[in-house]
């Protein structure tokens, strides 16, 4: 009776009722949801570096453009982008400090660390409005234009000091899309954090909209994590 | 709500103590992240002050390091270790898309400029922007 016995370790296939995978639909979902996102990023920056290729010889040199640092004169290439870096790493690390807090149902624990999480957000946009100031405001030399405009300082949808056209473009492109990825990161945190306070999930039972944000918010620095390598090291 | 509650491996009641937190690993992985992002950001400031490999080695490098954080990141701060086989090949099937996509893109961005420099007249607008 070999098949008798073969039946009895079998796995039994899913037949609904229950959670696929063992993940909860909310959590499976939110996975998906960043999947078509990182699909969405990717076509962007592949695009960048297909353009890149095209242009080589025109393309700046992204240590001569990003070299700005508040209070400081004179030019320090990527210490700033380096230091919003670290801001999204360590506000990443508060956040799964949430997540692990939540899975103790430690309520202090979700709403200290969720806080934490909020404020590295708005440092994070606060930087990144910063550098989009100085990347449109441009050098006070700026760039002679050969076709009689004269000279152009910093950055815009037309023309730019730095390089080609596209150059700027997808600067605004690609670092405007994650940093409205950001905003509505810092916002979902937001949510999650006042009802946190406010005992919703001690009532609820489980701190699970804790980890679907996290996904989130770990999306986001993963995605910078990319745009940092090329956009500001290659 | 209710109906997905049971999915929960343990629901909590308000009476239950705290357990002590186990952050240890959390602390570990933000370690190599942070090193990772120092080795990186030191190798492209001294080969922008010293020359001393060619970029496009470098390149590669930045690449391979920006891999490792993808995967920690996406290991242990998602939790994705924690989850079934089956569910990690779902979502990794994307790698092999991309990798495709990101081979076939650069292939052709070679190609184009190829076309623009053998072809000047390709290009419509002037000067050495490039309204493609």
């Amino acid at each position: 009776m070999a098949h008798a016995v073969s039946t009895v370790d079998a796995p039994k296939p899913w037949s609904g009722g229950d959670a696929p995978f063992n993940i909860s639909w909310g959590k499976m979902m939110m996975w998906f949801f960043l999947v078509s996102d990182a699909l969405t990023f990717s076509s962007l920056l592949i695009y960048y570096g297909a353009t890149r290729n095209m242009n080589r010889e025109f393309w700046p040199n992204p240590d001569e453009v990003y070299n700005h640092f508040p209070f400081v004169e004179g030019h320090i290439p990527l210490a700033f982008v380096s230091l919003m870096t670290f801001i999204l790493i360590m506000s990443s690390v508060t956040m799964v400090l949430a997540v692990e807090a939540g899975h103790r149902f430690d309520k202090k624990g979700v709403v200290k660390w969720m806080i934490w999480t909020v404020i590295g957000g708005f440092m994070f946009l606060g930087s990144q409005a910063y550098e989009w100031y100085h990347f449109i405001h441009g050098t006070a030399e700026g760039k002679v234009v050969e076709h009689g405009l004269g000279v152009i300082h910093g950055a815009n949808m037309v023309e730019n000091e730095y390089g080609p056209k596209q150059f700027a473009n997808l600067f605004f492109l690609i670092t405007g899309f994650h940093g409205s990825h950001v905003f509505s990161g810092v916002i979902l945190n937001i949510l999650v954090l006042i009802m946190a306070a406010r005992g919703f999930f001690h009532r609820r039972g489980h701190y699970e909209m804790v980890e679907k944000v996290g996904l989130y918010w770990h999306f986001v620095d993963l995605v910078w994590v990319f745009v940092f390598t090329f956009f500001y090291l290659i | 709500m209710e109906l997905y509650d049971n999915y929960q491996q343990h629901l909590h009641s308000a009476s239950d103590p705290i357990p002590a937190p186990k952050t240890a690993w959390i602390w570990k992985i933000f370690w190599y992240l942070l090193a990772i992002t120092v080795i990186e950001v030191g190798l492209a400031f001294a080969n922008y002050e010293m020359h001393f490999v060619s970029k496009q080695i470098l390149k590669y490098l930045f690449i391979g390091m920006t891999l490792l954080k993808a995967y920690y990141i996406i290991f242990a701060y998602m939790h994705l270790k924690d989850e079934k086989m089956g569910f990690r090949l779902t979502l990794g099937f994307l790698v092999v898309l991309l990798a495709y996509f990101v081979a076939l893109m650069m292939i052709e961005g070679l190609y184009q400029e190829n076309v623009r420099l053998i072809f000047p007249s390709y290009l419509i607008s002037d000067a050495p922007a490039f309204g493609l």
